[in-house]
């Protein structure tokens, strides 16, 4: 089977060396090599490494961490014919790089699958970053690749810091999740899970960031529905909805999932038998949960 | 004993004593310049009449150059132009694809071991209108050898279905930018950017090693500089490992080697820290031959490639904007960290953006740690407009302009990447003189042969390989273009105190040329026949080298 290959992005600061940490802290098990551009100050944190050589780093519970310099392919082939047991591969780009190049270079190599791209953002800074005379460009390319946005470091923003730079970063690129963090601290499922729609996981049911900043409610109906009608208003744009995720029962009486995100949605019948509800989540303040409710009412089919 | 060195002329490049027809020197330095009259009363010396008919010239200081052209040599060489290897070979350019296919069929033939790949470089698809290289034109060559050779920027490569067949790349369903495909979905065998490089460098023989200069391809690209008059060339990106200084000091240690090399350390794969930690650490290992100490920031990507960074309004054909090879934030911290320290950068800009970035950095890093001497120097600095060369001046920057771009891709950035006005205004080292920033002009070898005469004739005549003068008004006299590839590219390197000019006290460093390049007319310049060097006093003809 194919090693998955997820690639982590964003400038300078944003927090990529602490959500590494955080993943090699509640990585579960999984073996994990850690693709870095350079080393620098201590990027691993002190306790986890085990050994320690010039561009190979060895950390606790098998996962390992190489610096590649220039030689991002060269590193990946030498890490495929070393033997080593690795569940997953994270590459932590420069601050200036196009991860959705050093993701069409990896695809090249036989045995590696990209399961997504991932931009970190300094959400404090985030604002006047992309109005910067020399990076502009180079942070909404970057922007425009990436599968998932993490929205790091809120608890130094200001809510309408949070608020603008969401609506920012979902204008210029709808298909991306965007999530919320502090420190980093996010689930390592949502990292390392394929963004492939294709391989469409069933972790649906779990809220992934800070409750304060997100409203979530979990609708449950074992009504029919018109899946079509329902799904396009979850992803209208008037509508506030950041995700929604869940499984539902047509009108013929099977059951579908559905996930929305942002302006994209996925829809395809399951392949068990499920208990028949949705997850709706919006920005805090901004979804009315009780009149949202009604309103997914309004697509049952008699 | 001192020896004597009688010439027709001695071109000196020193302002107070600028001709003689003797030098006097003592071991590896100039003791004496003028008459035979003013230095007999220096001692007993050896005459030595074997330049009784020569011009003799400052040693040339290639200030932009790169040692892998040695190792380059060790592949078959695809170019357009006629070019000489270390051994003095002239290897036929070739002007059409079946005689580059005749050319690698030849060579082909030489290899023994039937899977070994065979490997090129310095193919420029550009002078082959009506044709394509693609995998159809090397399977040509062979159907069972991988081949790959590499275009003459570096930036792209070609080869047959064979080594795409190992790389795994002979299918379809490939989505890269820099693999352009054919109408049944195979790579067309064209490989655009390192990226979509290196998968199938390692099996056509182009790996990491061969950028990676070896002994003989430090040898062979010292042999080079004898060859064009050179006598201290720059090596201006290398990670400079133990091993390669280990190397590079063996190599420069011995007896023969004929140049006094200069290596840049790459900023690349360390924090800012690491590295000017591990270039002081250098800087105490220099030797004369092997000058050790300097640091190389590479800011953008080149302009025929669309990677440099421009200011509005951009490339011509619309291209989206380069990009970024060092992040703002970590080229203010070496900036910082090299003034506090004192150590001295060279930053390879191609766009006028990166440029202006580079401008905006130092100058708030000098608030912080003033330097009245730093000598930073902008090297290719292509597309520079004259309010950042005045800017450059009241910053104490160096500039290096490509010369050689004119000519070679002139036509190019004419129609194509940066339309008429800017490629009119690229290099432009008249302005660069008239607002008094010190100037160097370069090779860039391999990208373009080494040959500092080349380059002033370029940096003289503005001419574009078809013909087209790309900016009369940027054009400079001979006098300034000979100070630029001696005095000038030494100024750059801090080195002018020791050579760049012949006069008392400096390093017997000199270019040996049939020719006086003031007495023949400014488009001949690039014709005058290097009989060799003298450097550190020890005769080097280019006929045996």
């Amino acid at each position: 089977m194919n090693t998955p290959v997820t690639i982590l992005s964003g400038y300078l600061g944003t927090g990529k060396t602490t959500l590494v940490n955080q993943l090699l802290r509640k990585n579960q098990g999984k073996k994990i090599a850690i693709l870095v551009n350079e080393f620098g100050n201590l990027p691993i944190d002190e306790d986890l490494i085990e050994a320690k050589d010039e561009n190979l780093i060895s950390l606790a519970g098998g996962c390992i961490c190489c610096s590649y310099g220039d030689a991002l392919t060269e590193t990946l082939s030498e890490l495929g014919d070393s033997g080593k047991v690795i569940d997953h591969i994270l590459i932590e780009t420069s601050g200036v790089a196009m991860p959705s190049m050093v993701a069409s270079s990896v695809a090249l190599i036989p045995n590696l699958t990209v399961f997504g791209i991932i931009i970190l953002v300094d959400t404090d800074t985030f604002l006047s970053l992309k109005d910067d005379e020399y990076l502009s460009d180079t942070i909404l390319r970057q922007l425009l690749s990436a599968d998932l946005v993490v929205m790091n470091k809120i608890d130094l923003s200001t809510e309408d810091k949070v608020i603008k730079t969401k609506d920012f970063i979902s204008e210029i690129n709808s298909k991306a999740e965007i999530v919320f963090a502090n420190f980093g601290n996010l689930e390592s499922e949502l990292i390392f899970k394929s963004f492939d729609p294709e391989n469409f996981t069933e972790d649906m049911l779990k809220l992934h960031s800070p409750e304060e900043l997100y409203s979530s409610f979990y609708y449950k109906s074992v009504e029919k529905f018109n899946i079509e009608k329902l799904t396009d208003f979850l992803i209208s744009e008037k509508n506030n909805i950041i995700r929604a995720k869940g499984f539902l029962c047509s009108k013929d009486g099977s059951i579908f999932i559905i996930q929305t995100v942002g302006k994209r949605s996925y829809i395809c019948p399951a392949q068990a038998k499920k208990e028949c509800g949705i997850v709706v989540i919006g920005l805090k303040d901004r979804i009315n949960t009780k009149k949202l409710a009604e309103l997914l009412n309004s697509f049952v089919v008699s | 004993m001192n020896t004597v060195f009688q010439a027709k002329k001695i071109l000196t490049m020193n302002p107070s004593n600028p001709k003689a027809t003797h030098v006097a020197v003592s071991e590896d330095r100039i003791i004496a310049v003028g008459s035979l009259e003013d230095i007999v009363a220096w001692g007993p010396y050896n005459l030595n009449e074997t330049f009784l008919e020569k011009v003799i010239m400052p040693g040339f200081v290639e200030g932009h150059s790169h040692s892998m052209e040695g190792t380059f040599w060790k592949k078959t060489y695809c170019g357009y132009f006629d070019r000489k290897d270390p051994n003095g070979k002239l290897w036929e350019g070739s002007k059409t694809l079946t005689s580059l296919v005749e050319r690698l069929k030849e060579e082909e033939k030489k290899i023994l071991e039937p899977e070994a790949p065979l490997s090129g470089w310095g193919v420029d698809p550009i002078y082959f209108v009506e044709e394509k290289i693609n995998r159809q034109l090397l399977d040509k060559v062979s159907k069972t050898r991988p081949i790959g050779i590499l275009n003459a920027s570096g930036h792209i490569m070609y080869v047959n279905t064979k080594a795409l067949e190992l790389g795994g790349l002979a299918r379809s369903g490939i989505n890269h930018p820099g693999i352009p495909l054919d109408d049944k979905g195979l790579p067309v065998g064209e490989l655009r950017g390192p990226e979509a490089m290196v998968p199938l460098s390692i099996h056509v023989g182009l790996g990491k090693d061969l950028l990676n200069t070896d002994e003989d391809g430090v040898r062979g690209f010292a042999k080079l500089c004898v060859r064009a008059g050179v006598t201290t060339a720059t090596d201006l990106a290398n990670l400079l490992s133990d091993e390669t200084i280990e190397m590079m000091n063996r190599v420069t240690s011995e007896a023969k080697f004929p140049a006094r090399i200069v290596p840049l350390r790459l900023f690349q794969g360390v924090t800012p820290l690491d590295l000017v930690g591990h270039i002081k650490k250098l800087k105490e290992m220099s030797t004369d031959l092997l000058r050790l100490g300097r640091i190389k920031v590479v800011v953008d990507g080149s302009i025929q490639g669309f990677t440099a960074r421009l200011k509005w309004p951009g490339y011509f054909n619309g291209s989206p904007q380069g990009l970024w090879y060092v992040s703002p934030d970590q080229l203010r911290e070496v900036i910082e960290l090299t003034l506090k320290e004192n150590i001295q950068i060279h930053t390879h800009t191609n766009g006028d953006q990166a440029t202006e970035l580079v401008l905006d950095t130092l100058e708030n890093a000098l608030l912080k740690y003033p330097s009245n001497d730093h000598r930073f120097t902008l090297q290719h600095c292509q597309l520079a407009n004259s309010s950042q060369f005045r800017r450059m001046k009241k910053l104490g920057l160096c500039v290096n302009l490509f010369a050689n771009h004119l000519y070679y891709w002139g036509e190019e950035h004419y129609r194509k990447t940066v339309g008429p006005e800017r490629a009119e205004r690229m290099n432009s080292c008249k302005t660069a003189l008239d607002n008094n920033v010190p100037l160097a002009i370069h090779s860039d070898a391999p990208v373009t042969p080494l040959g500092p005469l080349f380059t002033a004739w370029c940096a003289i005549n503005r001419q574009t390989i078809s013909g087209r003068i790309l900016g009369e008004s940027e054009r400079i006299s001979i006098d300034q273009a000979l100070r630029a590839i001696t005095l000038g590219a030494a100024y750059t390197l801090k080195l002018d105190s020791e050579i760049g000019s012949i006069e008392v006290g400096k390093k017997a460093d000199f270019a040996v040329l049939e020719d006086d390049p003031y007495d023949i007319s400014p488009e001949k310049i690039k014709d005058i026949k290097v009989w060799g060097t003298v450097q550190n006093g020890r005769i080097f003809s280019a006929e045996n080298i």
